[in-house]
């Protein structure tokens, strides 16, 4: 009996440790300390693909997206004139003569860099002339969204 | 007495999930510069592009091998369509 007994609190004094041990690894202060760096690492990626991509544009480049949170390129093998919206999804728009939207492209780096990483890399390849061709003939075409706004060129010089 | 003058520096920015990771060389150093030659090749060979200039502020054009005349080559992961 005092076998059986003691064999009980064996066991339980395992068990008790085993939870502790389990606390101590899956507390919630640790968990919210893990998603905190977790958000500083993604802020800090972030910045650095701004800064990349800020020295990539022109002048009027930059002004055009620190007002509009997009930028024109004219690409170097087609002389099309393109918009990169920041978008994660269908952010190419290939724009027609009066500026509307013909049609969108669907194209982006793999890896899961952050999005202005993305617009940089768009924005290098559709400057180049064979990487461009390259990149029309990757990209997934996307129709334009239903009653798509047309950008006027006033709202640019306003 | 001249001054010193300050090394000619090479930068790669190859994006990442991270933003990018930037190696730097030493363009008067055949080591270093050997050594950004085998990270160019390695990252051709998994896909990337390369697109560089000869200055940090001029218009950037995709190059095929690793050219130690240009300065600063920003590294673009392979595409995939949406």
């Amino acid at each position: 009996m005092q076998r059986l007994i003691g064999a009980a609190l064996v066991r339980l004094r395992t068990l008790r440790q085993r939870l502790r041990q389990a606390w101590r690894r899956h507390a919630p202060w640790r968990t919210a300390a893990r998603n905190a760096e977790a958000v500083r690492a993604q802020r800090r990626a972030k910045r650095r693909a701004l800064c990349l991509l800020a020295r990539l544009l022109t002048p009027e480049q930059r002004q055009e997206f620190r007002k509009h949170r997009c930028f024109h390129v004219t690409g170097a093998a087609s002389s099309e004139r393109y918009r990169i919206r920041m978008e994660a999804v269908a952010n190419i728009e290939v724009l027609g003569a009066g500026n509307e939207v013909k049609h969108r492209l669907c194209v982006h780096p793999a890896g899961g860099v952050p999005l202005y990483d993305v617009m940089a890399s768009q924005l290098l390849q559709l400057q180049d002339p064979v990487a461009e061709m390259r990149l029309l003939q990757q990209a997934n075409i996307v129709p334009p969204p239903p009653g798509s706004r047309l950008y006027s060129e006033l709202a640019l010089l306003a | 007495m001249d001054r010193a003058t300050a090394p000619l520096l090479g930068e790669m920015s190859i994006m990442d999930s991270s933003g990018h990771k930037q190696l730097t060389w030493d363009t008067d150093s055949p080591g270093e510069v050997a050594m950004a030659r085998e990270a160019f090749d390695d990252l051709i060979a998994k896909g990337y592009s390369a697109f560089a200039s000869e200055k940090k502020m001029e218009a950037k054009h995709l190059i095929g091998e690793f050219n130690p005349a240009m300065k600063d080559l920003i590294m673009v992961p392979r595409n995939v369509g949406g």
